[in-house]
């Protein structure tokens, strides 16, 4: 899908030469922390971008100052690189941004020192995911922010986001969060998951039935308990209320049809709400480099086509992790190992080791995952009442302050694309490149059309698809293979 | 302890922080008002949203989520 471009970037005489590895890793989550030990193990020269100060991605986020604790036994081979040990042939960078991937994998990479270009045969996409935005009334205001937000703040510096916390979505990290916020000292007023008594006991039940997950879930449990954190299952947030900052919420049951039922909402006093619906995958740099993407139907997002090895339609270019699709910490690690395996595999230098029987462990590991995979799809897949939430007055494109009005009037004038809607209105055309709004404005077509969201495509991102600091564009690539669908 | 100057008032944040999480720790969850004047803060938490653009050391746009205190360093905010 790469477009013929005049000069390779990997080739271009106007900027200094591209560093070179065997591999680059982008992100050092533990999908790609997991990617890059496992290569680094074979002799393989690897550099590991990664915009945060310290590696771990989004679950094992860390304060700065303290010496890093120990991961789960699921992670174990992560362990040095997270602690920070020095790995022989891998170059880890942190704090750099990467705004861009040429065609010819050309790997823009925006540092403390500017920008830097470099290039590898072999790159894996580890991007991590985003919290799915739920447009409702009240949501721009400050105080409101996503209940991973809330954790990351949380884990990396210690700061609770408010006195009196509601945490509302659905799934297990609002449950988390709520038990790290309310240990660290937040007045947690309630956690509400969407999915009704029934569905919710379903899943755990599920969960309870498979061996290394029941005792993770056990033990949140009795956190929020000990807490005296009030989880109440089937219950919303429909508004949040406020001036300068959240001062409340109108929380309400949801009905049988899935939608909340404001008509006996109750009004709770809060300075802080986390959001936390579900997650999508990063994969707009992969879009750019021209991989395939896959619209999931039952998640309601895209995510990124792979083979059983990770690699994905566009040639040397692997992606694991939540990135990829979202099934959490476990199995992005066990991806990230088969992908640092088939990198090693495709260079010929798997160390002497028996890689075919690693190959197939690492796959029987992916298989014995399936419960969670299964419980975190039907815990974060768009409900149906979610939606309703975003009446005419609320903004959908937080960046250009696009309503839902908006958006509804151009689809109601004839928009039929994603594309057609933006250009009309501008909601996606700001700083985040639509990542949030996109998502809802494909689910306001799907409802006007009464076709699957998936059909109005991905919009097709520009570099940078992060910030690039001052001097970055001047460097932008001149090939740019961008992924059309 | 870091000492930075919010709107030009010194405060101690700790070591560490990020732009966010000192300006959070100072009781200040407005970090700047969009085009319409409308107030925003901390969203996504993790470098997505671009809600949380702040003015540091003169320098506009500055994901407050991402970038890191330095020794008084100035952050503006509404
Ligand atoms: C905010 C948030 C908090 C979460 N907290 C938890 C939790 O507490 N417990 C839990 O079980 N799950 C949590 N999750 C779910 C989490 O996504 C996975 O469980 C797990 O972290 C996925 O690992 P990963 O390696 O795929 O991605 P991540 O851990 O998300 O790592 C991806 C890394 O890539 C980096 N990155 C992305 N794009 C770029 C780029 N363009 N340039 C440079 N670097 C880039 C990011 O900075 C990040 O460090 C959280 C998710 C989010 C979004
Ligand atoms: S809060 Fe989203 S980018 Fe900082």
């Amino acid at each position: 899908m790469s477009e013929p471009s005049a000069q390779p970037d990997a080739e271009r005489t106007d900027l200094p030469h591209a560093e070179r590895a065997d591999l680059i890793v982008i992100g050092a989550g533990p999908g790609g922390l997991a990617a890059a030990a496992r290569a680094a193990a074979c002799g393989i020269s690897v550099v590991l971008l990664d915009e945060h100060r310290l590696p771990g991605g989004q679950i094992f986020r860390r304060p700065l100052a303290l010496p890093a604790p120990a991961v789960p036994d699921y992670a174990r081979s992560i362990q040095a690189l997270y602690r920070g040990d020095a790995v022989p042939d891998l170059s880890y960078r942190p704090d750099h941004t990467v705004w861009a991937i040429s065609g010819d994998n050309v790997v823009y990479a925006a540092g403390p020192e500017g920008t830097r270009r470099l290039t590898a045969p072999h790159i894996v996409l580890a991007t991590g995911a985003y919290e799915w935005p739920v447009p409702m009334p009240g949501w721009t205001l400050p105080g409101v922010m996503t209940a991973g937000g809330a954790q990351s703040l949380l884990k990396a510096s210690g700061r609770v986001a408010g006195q009196r916390v509601l945490v509302a979505g659905a799934g297990p990290l609002i449950l988390q969060a709520a038990a790290q916020l309310a240990e660290a000292g937040a007045q947690v007023v309630a956690v509400l998951d969407a999915a009704p008594a029934a569905e919710w006991w379903a899943s755990a039940a599920r969960i309870l039935a498979h061996p290394s997950l029941a005792g993770e879930g056990l033990s949140l449990l009795a956190r929020l308990r000990a807490k005296r954190v009030p989880v109440k299952r089937g219950w919303t947030v429909v508004q949040m209320l406020g001036t300068e900052a959240v001062a409340g919420a109108l929380v309400a049951p949801v009905g049988a049809d899935g939608r909340a039922r404001r008509d006996v909402g109750e009004f709770i006093q809060v300075d802080a709400v986390c959001l936390g619906f579900g997650l999508i995958p990063s994969v707009e740099l992969a879009a750019l480099r021209g991989c395939a993407l896959d619209f999931a139907p039952a998640l309601g997002v895209w995510g990124v086509r792979r083979d059983p090895g990770m690699a994905t339609s566009a040639a040397g270019v692997y992606a694991v992790g939540d990135g990829a699709a979202v099934h959490g910490a476990r199995r992005a690690v066990i991806e990230g190992r088969i992908a640092g395996l088939a990198v090693a595999q495709s260079l010929g230098r798997t160390g002497g080791r028996d890689a075919a029987r690693e190959m197939a462990a690492l796959h029987k590991g992916l298989a014995r995952l399936r419960p969670l995979d299964r419980y975190l799809a039907s815990a974060f897949r768009p409900r149906t009442g979610l939606l309703d939430l975003a009446e005419d007055g609320v903004v959908v494109c937080r960046c250009e302050d696009v309503t839902a009005r908006t958006v509804r009037n151009e689809i109601g004038n004839g928009a039929r694309t994603l594309h057609e809607v933006k250009t009309s209105c501008r909601a996606g055309m700001g700083n985040c490149q639509g990542r949030n709004c996109m998502p809802t404005i494909a689910r306001m077509l799907a409802a006007a059309t009464g076709e699957s969201p998936g059909t109005f495509g991905y919009p097709k991102p520009r570099p940078p698809v992060r910030p690039c600091g001052a001097t970055g564009l001047s460097l932008a690539p001149a090939s740019p293979s961008g992924n059309t669908r | 302890m870091t000492r930075v100057l919010i709107n030009g008032a010194a405060f101690e944040a700790a070591a560490g922080d990020t732009v966010a999480a000192a300006l959070i720790a100072a009781g200040r969850k407005k970090f700047r008002l969009n085009a319409k004047g409308a107030p925003r803060g901390l969203y996504c938490g993790i470098g997505v949203c671009q809600e949380c653009l702040v003015v540091v050391n003169g320098e506009a746009n500055v994901r407050a989520c991402m970038r890191a205190i330095e020794p008084d360093m100035r952050i503006d905010v509404p």
